[in-house]
């Protein structure tokens, strides 16, 4: 079969700024969209131009989910017309959409990794035919004439669970291609790569641009958006706030349009003392996740630490906390040196964790604010008899939520129905209320509004003027550098990068921690 | 918030009962003799039904359960026949009560058991107490060589019979362990440790809540109403075997299902698994003094089972039974 894109060679030339109504793939107008009582989308215009690469950004939860999962046919809009290719689609179905030509590469790639590259790539071909008996040699074909179409090298019977990260992108998007591809949507591609390796993708959807293929980021990286983008639309609370051409736009715009608002960060300054360590971890090793680790940590300081997913910068923040001990190395808290193997050494260390993911990890979601600000705490709400105190359990509660301001009707409301910052303040305060010594924070503002993000800071900020060390694990540069005395750069599950953050500038962050190539395989070599 | 009365649909459905019973019985259902005689039979499915939901609470099940009944009860009559020479009903009161320590000992055993390859070494909790339940019914017909141990001391005989006053002695003991359980759930760290444990075992452990222990002591909390099970068994029956009330396991699991408790852990009251266990008494008591096949019993609570379960998907969802999943998905989109 030879594999064609549907488009003439002429269209290729078609960059940018077009408005010919013959050349829009895709043209949205008014969506809506509510989940009970939210509303997703409130009136959304979107449009795609045939052979164009448009970018959508948005922060979590302003709706870019719900629109792609519209465009996939995966939910039907509650209001709004869609027309593709000049049809209109009163009601979008999965099925129309892929025959279509429109595919959906989404952050978690749905590959079967106990199985081959070959066969994941084939498929969805294969069970379309509904053959009953599997023929090994056109699994092959098919994959190769995929890896081909878009020049890269993937050995066919490797497992893909075996994979990089980057590698089983590529295996998603080649599986994408078996088909006539008219849209290709690529949900947060870049979030789990190296530079070179973001590099490599964006050769790739280059090359699918140029024939004719139209494509969607969809991301908030907005380096990357700068480099790649025709055009940029910007979501933002369910409402489309704009769409732009690339020349018109640069990295505060972009930063402005979609929090609504300009984020001025204040630098933290620490504390003037930094004799008295608090924590002190020499050569922290665990196999496989990282090696190797020192550093030190002061009273009311705010240590960074970052790096890019799958740095071994979790995997730290877990051996200290004792999810996943440390195999050698020392922790010395006070000057006193102390093992930790479980969550319980560690609590009683003094150390505290907020974990990344809040959903299943940090919050028991079905329960009540009120039963998940207490669990560290829980045995000091006992009365004589040794049962607890429901008066004492609800003034603590209370106490809490309006210490950290946190938005809820009523201390018996489930969790799950908080919005992202009131989720992340219940964490908070869950470990306000047990005084750490130490608290490391990973990723503490995933998902949560610029207006939350402030308040957080500022409760981090004022444990650390009480005393508290803090660890702040993070993706973003600019909330490392500002809310941080010093910063620890990890790559490949080793310490790399020791800086004071008032020598440095957001961009030189940037750069050390997407620094790759030959060095970081020198590195990785070592680590074997 | 809506304030509503928890598991209303079970008191209801309880009245429910009580009434049609009597309508089609008359004569001999609502009589003090009935009466008497369901406070002496409901213990046994209470206590059984309470030491499953321990377990569900904590998200996990015991399916050891009747099997550490059994073996309770055959420890301490074998401890009864070679402490007291062989005469075991006549054994002294001492004696008596250190067999049964024995026996609730080796329950503990199991349940510490169960909880250490479920908290410890996280096997499925249904596989663990899969394993412990054949090993234990092993033990158990190797104990007894297959046979039937019979004859018990005074006390026991008591324990299952007695009355105090107008009020059995079984029953007593089922007021005073309600109250009992119903404090270690709702007002101690243990309690609230197995309903976050229950709803999610992952942020429970990382709110430093010592998963292991927790899971370790809610099965040795079932086991210990195994124990209690068994005591009154023996009064009651005045025998015991490796293969008793073996019927009772998915009786337990049922109970706990009609009671609200969620299988899936982490929510379910007590109060609701009390007027579940009462529910079932009451059809089962019911059907035997209409002189009906008494296999028609556990069909009638299979049948009621099923409806309060439809019943309550139906008025929580709405929508239809087909439309479900959809709700479902765009309750877990908003969640995002």
């Amino acid at each position: 079969m030879v594999p064609h894109f549907g488009v003439e060679p002429q269209q290729i030339q078609i960059r940018t700024g077009c408005c010919d109504s013959m050349s829009k793939f895709l043209q949205m107008v008014n969506i809506q969209k509510n989940y009970g009582g939210v509303k997703a989308l409130k009136g959304v215009d979107f449009s795609i131009d045939q052979a164009e690469i448009h970018c959508l950004i948005g922060e979590n939860g302003s709706g870019k989910s719900t629109l792609i999962k519209i465009i996939s046919g995966d939910v039907q809009p509650d209001g709004g017309e869609i027309q593709i290719e000049g049809r209109h689609y009163p009601r979008l179905r999965q099925i129309d959409s892929l025959n279509l030509g429109i595919r959906v590469i989404y952050q978690d790639f749905a590959l079967f990794p106990n199985l081959t590259v070959a066969e994941n790539i084939a498929y969805s071909q294969l069970v379309e035919k509904g053959d009953r008996l599997v023929n090994w040699q056109e699994i092959h074909e098919i994959a190769k004439a995929a890896t081909e179409k878009i020049q890269i090298n993937l050995d066919l019977h490797e497992l893909v669970g075996n994979l990089s990260v980057a590698n089983q992108q590529m295996v998603a998007i080649c599986r994408a291609l078996t088909k006539d591809v008219r849209l290709l949507i690529l949900d947060e591609p870049t979030s789990a790569l190296s530079k070179v390796e973001i590099d490599q993708q964006f050769k790739v959807v280059f090359d699918l641009q140029s024939k004719g293929i139209s494509i969607m980021f969809v991301s908030h990286k907005l380096n990357e958006v700068l480099q790649i983008a025709h055009k940029v639309s910007i979501l933002r609370d369910g409402e489309m706030i704009a769409t732009l051409p690339r020349e018109e736009v640069d990295n505060d715009k972009l930063i402005q349009l979609m929090s609504g608002r300009k984020i001025t960060y204040t630098r933290y300054k620490g504390p003037e003392t930094t004799n008295g360590k608090l924590l002190e971890v020499k050569g922290l090793t665990k196999k496989n996740n990282f090696a190797d680790v020192s550093f030190s940590l002061g009273r009311g300081e705010i240590l960074g630490i970052t790096g890019l997913l799958g740095s071994g910068r979790t995997e730290l923040a877990l051996a200290l906390y004792g999810i996943a001990p440390a195999d050698r190395g020392s922790v010395v808290i006070d000057g006193k040196p102390v093992t930790i193997h479980s969550v319980q050494d560690a609590v009683r260390a003094g150390i505290g964790y907020v974990p990344e993911d809040r959903l299943t990890q940090g919050l028991v979601m079905k329960k009540s604010v009120r039963e998940n600000v207490v669990p560290i705490v829980i045995d000091q709400l006992r009365n004589k008899l040794g049962l607890l105190d429901n008066g004492e359990w609800r003034q603590t509660v209370d106490h809490w939520i309006d210490e950290l301001g946190i938005k809820v009707a009523h201390r018996d409301v489930e969790v799950r129905t908080l919005s992202g910052g009131n989720q992340q303040k219940v964490v908070l305060s869950k470990w306000l209320a047990s005084k750490p010594k130490i608290l490391i924070l990973d990723n503490p503002t995933a998902g949560v509004d610029v207006a939350a993000k402030s308040s957080i800071y500022e409760v981090v900020r004022n444990m650390a003027e009480q005393g508290v060390g803090v660890i702040l694990i993070s993706d973003e540069i600019p909330e490392v550098v500002n809310n941080c005395n010093r910063i620890l750069i990890m790559r490949n599950g080793r310490l790399v990068e020791h800086l004071e953050t008032q020598d440095v500038t957001e961009e030189e962050v940037q750069n050390l921690v997407e620094m790759t190539g030959t060095q970081q395989q020198q590195i990785s070599g070592e680590l074997r | 918030m809506k304030k509503r009365v928890p598991n209303l649909s079970l008191y209801i459905l309880l009245i429910a009962v009580v009434v049609l019973m009597t309508v089609l019985n008359p004569v001999r259902f609502p009589t003090r003799r009935n009466f008497f005689s369901m406070a002496y039979q409901l213990p046994f499915l209470a206590f059984l039904s309470m030491g499953q939901m321990v377990p569900m609470l904590a998200g996990g099940i015991n399916l050891a359960i009747i099997a550490t009944t059994n073996l309770t009860g055959i420890v301490t009559a074998m401890l009864l026949s070679w402490l007291s020479g062989g005469s075991s009903w006549d054994a002294s009161l001492f004696i008596t009560l250190v067999a049964m320590a024995g026996g609730v000992l080796a329950a503990l055993a199991v349940g510490a058991l169960n909880g250490f390859l479920i908290g410890h070494l996280r096997i499925p909790d249904m596989l663990a107490t899969l394993g412990t339940m054949t090993l234990v019914e092993g033990i158990n017909i190797v104990l007894t060589r297959g046979y039937t141990l019979t004859g018990f001391p005074d006390f026991l005989i008591a324990i299952g019979n007695d009355a105090w006053g107008d009020i059995p002695i079984p029953f007593i003991i089922f007021v005073v362990l309600t109250i009992l359980l119903g404090v270690l759930l709702n007002k101690t760290s243990f309690g609230y440790s197995v309903y976050m444990i229950g709803s999610n075992y992952t942020a429970s452990k990382f709110s430093a809540i010592d998963t292991r222990k927790v899971i370790i002591k809610a099965y040795m909390l079932s086991s210990v109403f195994a124990a209690v099970t068994s005591f009154i068994m023996m009064g009651q029956m005045n025998s015991v075997k490796a293969n008793y009330a073996e019927s009772y396991l998915l009786v337990s699991i049922l109970a706990c299902i009609l009671g609200a408790i969620d299988p899936m852990g982490g929510s379910g009251r007590l109060s609701g698994l009390v007027v579940s266990v009462l529910i079932l008494q009451v059809v089962s008591t019911g059907v035997n003094l209409l002189r009906m096949d008494p296999f028609f019993v556990r069909a009638m609570w299979g049948f009621i089972v099923i409806v309060v379960i439809a019943m309550n998907h139906y008025g929580q969802h709405v929508k239809f039974p087909l439309g479900f999943h959809r709700w479902k998905r765009a309750e877990q989109s908003v969640d995002q």
